[in-house]
C-alpha cells in the first residue's frame, strides 16, 4: 500500500496533478470543477511528454544526416522539447522539477510580499522550463533529491522574482506605466540587446511611421511559419544530402518525401505539445494567480511576451526580421567556432526577437529596434553553440535539440557550481532591489 | 456562451486573458464557457465569440466575425467595457 503512493508520488504528471488539486482546493471551486481541472493537467503533462517525443523523434534522423553531410552538429533548438524529454527520460529530474515548480512558485510570492522586488512570474510555459534546467543542473553537478528540492525551489522562486526586474525600467517606457512587466526565460537576451541598440540609436524618431507589408502577419501563424521553415531546412539538407544517403533513413520513400514528412512530424510533435502545454497550465496558472492575488497586496503580474506586442506593432515586426538576420550571422559564426549549427527558430524569432525589436525601440527608436533585433538574433544562436558541448544532453537521451532561451543558457553554466551563481545573484537581487526603491521614492 | 481567447501560441497571454474574462464574468454573471486556444487552429473551434489582443488584429481566417480585440490583456475595465458592448450588440441573445 506505502509502496503504491510512493510510486504514484515519483510520477511528475501525478505531482502536478495534485498540485493543482491544491490550488483548486485553496480556490474554493465546485467538485466537478476541482476533479477535471486536476484530470487535465495531468492529462496535459503526458500529452506534452508525448508531443516531445515526437519532436525528438522527427529530429533525430535529421541531425545525423546534417553531422554526416556538413560534419557539423546541426540543433533545432527547442526549450520546451528538451525539458519534456528530460523529464520523459530521467525519472530524478521529472519528480524533483515538479516540486521546484510549485514550491518555487511560493518562493516568488514569499519574495514578493517582503522584498521590494512585486513581480509574481505568471508564464506558466517558462516557469516550467526554469524548473527543469534547474533540476537538470543540480541533478548533473551531482547533488542529491533532497538537496535539489530545496535549492532548486529556492533558486526557482528568486530567478523568476528577479527577472522581471530587470526588464521593468525598459517596460515602463513601453507601456507608459508599472502595472504589467515582462515574464519571460529571454530577459537577459532582449534587455542586453536593447541596450546595445540604445547606444546605436536614436530614441526620438518614431518607428511606427514605417510601413511593413501586410503578408509579414502570415508568420504569426505558428503551424505554418514553423512547417514553412522547417520545410526548407528538411528539404535543402536532402538535396544537398542526395537521394543515396537519405536513403539509409528514408528506406523505400522517395528522398523528397522523406524531407517533407519530416518538417511536417516536426510541425505536428510542437502542435501536441503545446496542447499539452495549454491543458497541464489552464488550471496551474489561474490557481497560481488566484493565491498570489490573495497574499501579495500591490503585485505586479509578468507576462508573456505577446503582452507588449500591441505597444509597437511595427518594432515587433522590424526586431523578427533583423533577429534572423542575426540568427543567420550566428549560425554561421557557431558552425565556424564551436562546429555547431543551431538552426534557425522561427518561434524563437517572431516572438522574443519581436520583443527585442519592441525593448530596442523603447530605448533607441527604429535603429534601436533593428539593432536590437539583431544582437538578439546572436543570443539565440551563439550562447546555444558554446553551451552544448559543457552540458552534454545527449547522454539523457536529448538529441537534435537544445535549450534556446537566453535566462536558462545563463543560469545553467552560472549554477553549474551553485556558490558562485548564488553570490552573483544575490548581489544583482540587491542592486535591483535598490533601483526599484528609487524608483518608487521618485513616483511616490 | 463559449468564449475562446487566443494568442499566437495559445500558451501564455491566451490564458492570461482568460482570467482578466472568467473574473469580468463572474463579476456581471454572464453564463460562460471560456478556452483559451492558439491563432493556427482557431479555425476548427466552435465558439461564441473570440477575445485576442490588438497585434493580432487582421490574422484570423475571414468568417469569423465575433472578434472582440483588447489592447491590454489585464486591464479588467477595458476588457469589460468591450465585452458588454459586444454584448449590447448582439441584443443579449446569450
Amino acid at each position: 500500500m506505502l509502496d503504491l503512493f510512493i510510486n504514484l508520488l515519483q510520477t511528475p504528471a501525478i505531482v502536478l496533478g495534485l498540485v493543482a488539486l491544491v490550488g483548486l482546493l485553496l480556490q474554493k471551486k465546485k467538485a466537478n470543477q476541482v476533479f477535471t481541472g486536476t484530470l487535465k493537467t495531468v492529462l496535459g503533462l503526458l500529452i506534452l511528454s508525448g508531443g516531445s517525443g515526437l519532436i525528438v523523434n522527427a529530429l533525430a534522423p535529421f541531425s545525423e544526416l546534417f553531422a554526416d553531410v556538413f560534419n557539423l552538429t546541426g540543433l533545432v533548438p527547442f526549450d520546451e522539447a528538451v525539458v519534456g524529454a528530460l523529464q520523459a527520460n530521467v525519472p530524478i529530474i521529472a519528480r524533483t522539477s515538479a516540486i521546484i515548480l510549485a514550491a518555487g512558485f511560493f518562493v516568488n510570492i514569499v519574495l514578493a510580499r517582503f522584498t521590494p522586488l512585486k513581480y509574481i512570474f505568471l508564464t506558466g510555459h517558462m516557469m516550467w522550463i526554469m524548473s527543469v534546467v534547474l533540476a537538470f543542473v543540480l541533478h548533473a553537478s551531482g547533488y542529491e533529491e533532497t538537496t535539489i528540492m530545496v535549492v532548486g525551489s529556492i533558486l526557482q522562486g528568486a530567478f523568476l522574482t528577479l527577472l522581471p526586474a530587470i526588464a521593468q525600467p525598459t517596460m515602463r517606457r513601453i507601456t507608459g506605466g508599472n502595472t504589467i512587466a515582462y515574464g519571460h526565460l529571454t530577459t537577459i537576451g532582449v534587455v542586453s540587446s536593447a541596450w546595445i541598440g540604445r547606444l546605436l540609436g536614436d530614441p526620438k524618431k518614431d518607428v511606427e511611421k514605417i510601413k511593413l507589408p501586410e503578408s509579414l502577419s502570415f508568420f504569426k501563424d505558428t503551424a505554418s511559419s514553423v512547417a514553412i521553415v522547417m520545410g526548407i531546412f528538411y528539404l535543402g539538407l536532402a538535396i544537398v544530402a542526395g537521394p543515396e544517403r537519405v536513403a539509409v533513413y528514408a528506406g523505400e520513400q522517395n528522398f523528397l518525401v522523406w524531407g517533407l514528412l519530416g518538417a511536417l512530424g516536426f510541425t505536428a510533435g510542437i502542435l501536441v505539445l503545446l496542447q499539452g502545454v495549454r491543458m497541464f497550465l489552464g488550471e496551474l496558472v489561474p490557481s497560481f494567480k488566484g493565491i498570489a492575488d490573495k497574499l501579495v497586496p500591490g503585485a505586479i503580474p509578468a507576462l508573456d511576451c505577446p503582452a507588449i506586442f500591441g505597444f509597437a506593432p511595427t518594432a515587433l515586426m522590424i526586431g523578427f526580421i533583423f533577429s534572423i538576420f542575426g540568427m543567420t550571422v550566428g549560425m554561421i559564426v557557431s558552425g565556424l567556432v564551436f562546429g555547431i549549427v543551431p538552426l534557425i527558430s522561427i518561434i524563437g524569432g517572431f516572438f522574443t526577437g519581436g520583443a527585442a525589436g519592441i525593448m530596442g525601440n523603447a530605448t533607441g527608436g527604429p535603429r534601436g529596434a533593428m539593432v536590437a533585433g539583431f544582437v538578439y538574433g546572436l543570443w539565440l544562436t551563439v550562447p546555444v553553440a558554446a553551451t552544448y558541448e559543457i552540458f552534454d544532453l545527449t547522454q539523457f537521451g536529448v538529441t537534435g535539440t537544445s535549450l534556446l532561451v537566453s535566462d536558462a543558457l545563463v543560469a545553467l553554466p552560472l549554477f553549474k557550481i551553485p556558490l558562485v551563481g548564488i553570490g552573483v545573484f544575490v548581489a544583482l537581487y540587491v542592486w535591483y532591489s535598490i533601483r526599484e526603491l528609487k524608483y518608487k521614492k521618485e513616483n511616490s | 456562451m463559449k468564449i475562446i481567447t487566443v494568442c499566437g501560441l495559445g500558451v501564455g497571454s491566451s490564458l492570461i486573458l482568460k482570467m482578466t474574462v472568467e473574473k469580468i464574468a463572474r463579476e456581471i454573471g454572464l453564463d460562460c464557457d471560456i478556452e483559451h486556444w492558439d491563432m493556427g487552429t482557431i479555425a476548427g473551434v466552435p465558439h461564441d465569440l473570440i477575445m485576442s489582443s490588438n497585434d493580432l488584429k487582421g490574422s484570423f481566417p475571414e468568417n469569423i466575425v465575433n472578434i472582440v480585440y483588447v489592447d491590454n490583456i489585464v486591464d479588467v475595465n477595458e476588457v469589460k467595457e468591450k465585452l458588454i458592448q459586444f454584448l449590447n450588440e448582439k441584443g443579449g441573445n446569450y
